[in-house]
């Protein structure tokens, strides 16, 4: 019963039965119509047949043809099906806003791609869900395309089955139609079997579309979700750290052009007006003051302090000239401090030479310059010219009758040529900060916190952690530790998962190491470390010798320093650079050592007599006074139980207060130290890491190092005045801090537990996203199997039931 | 007129009960008897008085056949040459006399018939009517029929005529009344196109299953939103592309019919609902009885701008090719066309599909502003839109202008008895169906009539004024005009052009605001006197003629305004020209 019999029961009218005609019983037999005109179909009208590959294509054109009907929207020359596509556009502008809008709050580089990759994936979810599981598999069970498109007469682009009262089905040949017909499996030989295959396909249109309709709520999102996750992790990810990594070369390479562009917009109007505003007029603090803010280029890295001070001999130094009282009153200093009086002496002697130097306008600085020069010339040697320079600073920081600050002209252009070598510093460092950043910085999506995650996964996957455990471990600290312990003491247990662990962080490791630990030697690029220590080291040397030709002593002091370099910008530079590859290094390292330590311990249950690790005990108790001379299997497990767990879990104020070990026991404390930071690997270790295609023997060497460093290290976990450790002599203070923080590791059960929480999130989510997602894909195809389903008489009329 | 009633000599009961038979079949529209040879008298009182009454009052000759004037038909060579004024009528209001004010006629109150229809003939080739569309004449089905007369486009018996349409002081059968308003109408000129329904009424369909569509379910094919009619069913086998030739042979007969009444054409009502196949049988057949006999087809636009569950699609070139000379078109959304481009966008498109290469030439549209399928003209601009689309029509290229019945005096059709329910005891459980705003055809309702009779006027000087240029509107080619300083795009400007001579016609197509810009006539001379041709109504226009052609306009709301011109090279002037297929 279909709609209209429906409206028809209503109809207020009762039918009247009408007398019976008597009918003719003439029977008539049907024309043929072979010579007659048939329709037409006018020639822009047809099919639409793009090949898959065409879609975007499509997507590209159905966007122009939306701006087109917008343009025609508002002059007023739409029709209600080119307003209806305006929603399209509409929809994908609205999204693309909002993912733009997204876009500029999201923080890293990761989180700004997805937005926009969501964006993307949504519409690419929403075309390819109807796309790969209704149309694809409707037209593979049923041959007919449901999403079928033409072009009207006008050259307009529809949907060929949208409005079931109007379905251009005079597009379709009769033959095309018969092979429709076979297809859907209507019988050859039914009345009238175009309608037949007409109401089917419709039907099954109508279908398809309906279920397109209930499923595109769920399945858009849900897919969505998974190729985000799929890509972000697989394409993205590496997509982009690549990008980071050729972008932070390319600058590094291109520093110069960038030095240039830097330059070419550079205008530092604020400091210019300060300048003229205030020319050869005397300026107090506050002038002063603002002057150095306008120095800084946002880089506090030099202190504001190295530029007061050099601005301060600016300023100050042009109130004098070198005049020639000037310049007796300057060797008369210079003779009545001087260490040596005689070193000085050619200074008397040459008195008209240096006199020469001096003159009403000649700026004192300059004269200092030139009478420096004069003794190197002179072959004065490298300690007179430094207590020479001494002395200068010392005539200058005298109280002079003129001691004002005043912006002569001389200033102004001494301030603007140290305000452009500030700003070239400061522009070639950044590059070179960012660079570091790339690399090893300590923030997310760095280089090298991508490969910690990568690590830490590698690790996390090699100890087959089910899905309750995850829980567990995610929620509770207590019971994470107990299933890491239980864990690691599985793997260790079978020597092909342990091999196969070990390779496989070994793997990770030597591609870290591959890029940031190789120095050019050998002819091999140079690694991120070396180029960054170069590239520090240049800036900084270069730098100072620009600053010092200008005269700028202070800011190359800052640069670098005295000779030794200490607390200069260099050494800091250079040992942040170290210390944050080694933190980095021994984090990786420290699995790696903490499943040797394992692995080795694990050998205990051979026995007293045939484990190695018991050996090692036995060797390690002789000689000390506190430690039983005679250990046993019983003591030996006793302190197993402390190894596993300073291995697991100490941290960086365990190992300061030395796990508990109070003295008298610091030798136990010694021995214990020396069981875990053993170089005696196991020989699994050895046999996995010795493999020559990940490093072999230089991978090995470099392991054990890492071992003796820290052990030969853990002096400076030692709080001041404390008891020195019997391996080295060192008296640890404060300053060494930063040392024991990199040298201790990340503790392992929280490294785990932040794993299991990160996957144990993903797990979840993708059970549900891709469970979801499977159970919808199933309850779609298996719906599609049941479409069309016509009852047998309407397929079979008889034909003589009239 | 002579009497019908016959001589007759009633002697007993059973000459009585025959003659009552005889009666009864006259009611029905049988065929009369010639003669009657009763020779014995009647021996009732009542039946001798009620005989001789008859006598006296009706001395008809029915024994003659009807005389027929004779008539050449050269309907298909009028619409040929766009010749054609047709009126749209429907017999059973088409005079009717409503006394009592009600818009309902009812008893005591005079229906609309074929014979007091003459009456008004002469009104319509006043307005210069020359062609009138009888819409469907067969007595309606009566189950679950719309309105209490039933939809004239259901029909019972597409070979019988409606009783109802018989005058009764008239002794002749409702067929050869039909026959006398036709010759009345070819007397004056006025050629006569029968509608032809497309579809059966309830009570047909039960009757005539093999006529009718089904669906494979068993029930009939309803089209969509008209539940008093089933459709017919034009294949024997679609997918063998065979007719059905039940159908064939009715449309046959029908046509039989329509020669014998000598009616001059068809308008086939919702012709897409046949096949392209059928109509080349058909319009063939009837050629062949009546070379000249026109074919007028309902059918709007290729992309079916109206799709109807159950209804084929629509194909106007399809039908033209297979023999209508004519076709409505879509001129019934003019009122929706927002801009004046989308009317010359419109003719343009026709025009060139007459140059196609299989269209036969002499194809035409009528002018379909308003049919009794559309809501007045009133309520779209009132008096000024209806002499603007009067206007439109008789300018048109390829346009044969066509008015319904009712348009000439601006009628609103707007009944007072809208949806009510019936109040006699027969119709119990039906209502008043009306479509508001449009022709009664449900019901046996008043002349349709407005309160605006300047509009028959404007008509009348209009067609005039139509056949005063028939050559140049007729035949001439079509010329665009560019306007200018018409932002809105509300200024209809074209030419017509033939052999040396041009009118011009600028129209205001908004009926709420006055226009102004500029039209720029190629050839026109500065200064040249604009006089317009057609009457004024409305608010005033005024125009300029200024230099290199530029006319300056300033039009009232919805004025049409049409001027002879003289530039007799304005086709070689650049602009597009367009011509149709003659």
């Amino acid at each position: 019963m279909n709609l209209i019999d429906l409206t028809l029961q209503k109809t207020y009218v009762k039918p009247i039965n009408p007398s019976p005609v008597k009918q003719s019983d003439e029977k008539l037999a049907p024309i043929a119509t072979t010579s007659l005109k048939k329709p037409h179909r006018p020639e822009r009208s047809h099919l639409v047949k793009d090949p898959f590959y065409m879609a975007p294509v499509n997507f590209v054109t159905d966007i122009y043809e939306n701006i087109v009907n917008i343009k025609k929207g508002m002059m007023g020359k739409s029709n209600d099906h080119d307003l209806g596509r305006i929603n399209d556009f509409a929809m994908k502008a609205g999204a693309l806003g909002l993912a733009g809008y997204l876009f500029t709050r999201a923080k890293t580089p990761m989180a700004k791609t997805m937005e926009l990759f969501g964006f993307g994936s949504f519409f690419a979810s929403m075309a390819l869900w109807p796309k790969l599981f209704i149309e694809t598999p409707l037209k593979a069970m049923y041959g007919i395309n449901i999403h079928q498109k033409y072009i009207d007469h006008e050259g307009r682009k529809k949907m060929f089955f949208q409005d079931p009262q109007y379905v251009p089905w005079d597009l379709y040949t009769s033959d095309e139609l018969a092979k429709l017909g076979d297809k859907l499996g209507i019988p050859q030989n039914i009345h009238n079997r175009n309608e037949v295959i007409k109401r089917k396909a419709q039907k099954i249109a109508l279908q398809g579309n309906t279920l397109w309709m209930l499923t595109a709520g769920f399945a858009t999102p849900l897919g969505c979700s998974l190729i985000c996750d799929f890509a972000g992790r697989k394409f993205i990810s590496p997509l982009l750290d690549n990008l980071k990594m050729k972008k932070a070369e390319s600058n590094l390479q291109n520093i110069e052009k960038i030095v240039e562009n830097a330059f070419s917009k550079y205008d530092p109007k604020k400091l210019n007006g300060l300048l003229d505003l205030y020319k050869d007029r005397e300026i107090d603090a506050k002038i002063f003051n603002m002057i150095v803010q306008n120095l800084l280029h946002d880089d506090d890295i030099l202190g504001s302090k190295a530029i007061e001070s050099q601005l301060q001999n600016i300023v100050s130094a042009n109130k004098d000239s070198a005049t020639v009282e000037y310049v007796d009153k300057f060797l008369k200093f210079i003779k009545d401090n001087a260490c040596n009086a005689e070193d000085f002496k050619i200074l008397e002697d040459s008195k008209s030479v240096i006199k020469n130097f001096a003159g009403e306008n000649v700026n004192p600085r300059k004269f200092n310059m030139q009478v420096k020069y004069f003794l190197m010339q002179n072959d004065i040697d490298d300690l007179t010219i430094l207590e020479f320079e001494e002395l200068v600073n010392k005539f200058k920081s005298q109280k002079t009758n003129t001691n004002v600050m005043k912006l002569t002209p001389d200033a102004i252009y001494n301030i603007k040529q140290l305000d452009r070598g500030l700003f070239e510093f400061a522009t070639r460092k950044s590059v070179l900060d960012k660079y570091k950043q790339t690399y090893l910085g300590d923030v997310a999506e760095s280089i090298a916190a991508n490969k910690w995650n990568s690590i830490t996964s590698t690790f996390f996957k090699t100890l087959n952690v089910s899905s309750e455990e995850l829980k567990k471990a995610k929620l509770d600290g207590l019971a994470s530790y107990d299933i890491l312990l239980d864990k690691i003491q599985k793997l260790v247990a079978n020597d092909e998962a342990y091999k196969k662990a070990v390779s496989k962080i070994q793997e990770e490791i030597l591609s870290f190491d591959s890029l940031i630990m190789p120095d050019a030697a050998n002819g091999a690029p140079q690694g991120v470390k070396a180029k960054i220590i170069d590239g520090y080291t240049k800036l900084l040397e270069e730098q100072a010798e620009k600053f010092n030709k200008l005269g700028f002593n202070k800011i190359t002091e800052r640069l670098l320093g005295d000779t030794t370099e200490q607390g200069s910008l260099k050494a800091n530079l250079l040992d942040q650079t170290r210390r944050r590859v080694d933190e980095l290094r021994n984090g990786f390292y420290k699995i790696l050592h903490v499943l040797d330590c394992f692995k080795r311990a694990d050998d205990v249950k051979k026995g007293w007599d045939n484990s190695k690790f018991a050996q090692l005990y036995r060797n390690l108790s002789g000689g000390h006074a506190n430690i039983p001379v005679n250990p046993t299997m019983r003591t030996l497990e006793k302190d197993l139980a402390q190894f596993k767990k300073i291995v697991l879990s100490a941290t960086i104020a365990d190992y300061t207060t030395k796990f508990g070990y109070r003295n008298p026991q610091f030798p136990l404390y010694d021995r214990m130290m020396k069981l875990i930071y053993s170089t005696d690997f196991d020989d699994a270790t050895v046999a996995a890491l010795a493999d020559k295609q990940l490093g072999g023997t230089t991978f090995m060497a470099a392991f054990k190092k890492k071992i003796n460093d820290t052990l030969s290290n853990l002096g400076n976990f030692v709080y001041p005045h404390a008891d020195k450790v019997t391996t080295r002599n060192v008296v640890g203070s404060v300053g060494d801090i930063l040392v024991r923080d990199s040298l201790a590791g990340p503790r392992i059960d929280e490294v785990f537990r932040e794993t299991a929480s990160n996957i144990s999130n993903s797990a979840k989510w993708l059970k549900m996203f891709g469970g979801g997602f499977v159970a919808l894909v199933g309850i779609t195809l298996l719906a599609e199997t049941f479409f069309g389903r016509l009852p047998f008489a309407e397929v079979y009329k008889r034909k003589d039931k009239n | 007129m002579t009497s019908l009633i016959p001589q007759i000599n009633i002697v007993n009961t059973k000459t009585v009960n025959h003659y009552n038979e005889k009666i009864k079949k006259f009611e029905v529209g049988g065929e009369p008897e010639k003669t009657f040879e009763l020779t014995n008298m009647p021996t009732s009182n009542i039946l001798a008085q009620f005989v001789k009454k008859l006598q006296a009052v009706n001395p008809v000759d029915i024994t003659k056949p009807l005389e027929r004037f004779e008539w050449k038909n050269d309907l298909k060579d009028l619409m040929k040459e766009n010749k054609v004024v047709v009126w749209a009528m429907i017999p059973r209001t088409f005079n009717a006399k409503d006394k009592d004010r009600n818009d309902l006629i009812q008893d005591g109150e005079e229906k609309g018939t074929f014979l007091n229809a003459i009456e008004r003939l002469d009104e319509l080739v006043a307005l210069g009517v020359n062609t009138i569309h009888v819409l469907p004449i067969h007595p309606p089905g009566e189950s679950k029929a719309m309105g209490l007369s039933g939809s004239v486009y259901s029909p019972l018996d597409m070979l019988k005529i409606d009783p109802e349409l018989r005058d009764p002081s008239n002794p002749r059968n409702v067929k050869e009344q039909f026959k006398m308003f036709i010759d009345e109408c070819h007397k004056r000129g006025l050629h006569v196109m029968l509608d032809l329904p497309s579809c059966a009424s309830y009570d047909m369909y039960k009757r005539n299953p093999k006529l009718m569509a089904y669906e494979r379910n068993g029930n009939a094919k309803t089209p969509q939103g008209w539940q008093d009619i089933r459709m017919f069913e034009p294949w024997a086998d679609e997918t063998k592309r065979t007719l059905n030739p039940y159908l064939l042979k009715l449309h046959k007969d029908f046509i039989d019919m329509c020669i014998d009444l000598k009616v001059d054409g068809i308008r086939a009502d919702v012709a897409r609902a046949k096949p392209t196949e059928f109509w080349d049988i058909i319009i063939p057949y009837a050629q062949s009885k009546d070379p000249k006999f026109a074919w007028l087809a309902e059918t709007y636009t290729y992309e079916d701008a109206s799709p109807q569950l159950n209804m084929m699609y629509d194909r106007p070139k399809d039908m033209l090719r297979s023999g209508f000379d004519s076709y409505y078109g879509q001129y019934h959304i003019f009122n929706e066309w927002t801009k004046a481009h989308e009317l010359i966008d419109y003719v343009v498109e026709n025009l060139q599909m007459t140059q196609e290469k299989d269209m036969p030439a002499g194809k035409s549209l009528i002018g379909s502003f308003a049919t009794h399928d559309d809501i007045s003209p009133m309520f779209h601009g009132g008096v000024d839109y209806c002499n603007l689309t009067t206007g439109l029509q008789a300018t048109l290229p390829m346009t044969n202008p066509y008015f319904v019945d009712g348009f000439q005096s601006g009628d609103e059709y707007l009944y007072k008895y809208e949806n009510l329910k019936a109040d006699d005891q027969k119709h119990e459980d039906r209502k008043h169906d009306v479509h508001r705003g449009k022709l009664d055809l449900f019901n046996h309702s008043r002349k349709p009539a407005g309160r605006h009779p300047e509009i028959g006027e404007f008509m009348k000087s209009v067609m005039a004024m139509r056949k005063q240029y028939e050559d140049i509107i007729t035949k001439g080619s079509f010329i665009p005009l560019e306007t200018d300083e018409n932002a809105d795009d509300q200024i209809i400007a074209y030419a017509r052009h033939y052999k040396g001579r041009t009118i011009l016609v600028i129209a205001n197509r908004d009926v709420n605001k006055r226009e102004k810009g500029l039209v720029r006539v190629p050839g026109l001379n500065k200064g040249f006197v604009l006089k317009n041709l057609a009457p004024k109504y409305g608010e005033n226009s005024y125009f300029q003629v200024g230099q290199d052609g530029v006319v300056s306009v300033d039009m009232g709301k919805a004025r049409f305004h049409m001027f002879e011109v003289d530039t007799p090279n304005i086709e070689q002037s650049g602009l597009k020209v367009y011509k149709q297929k003659l």
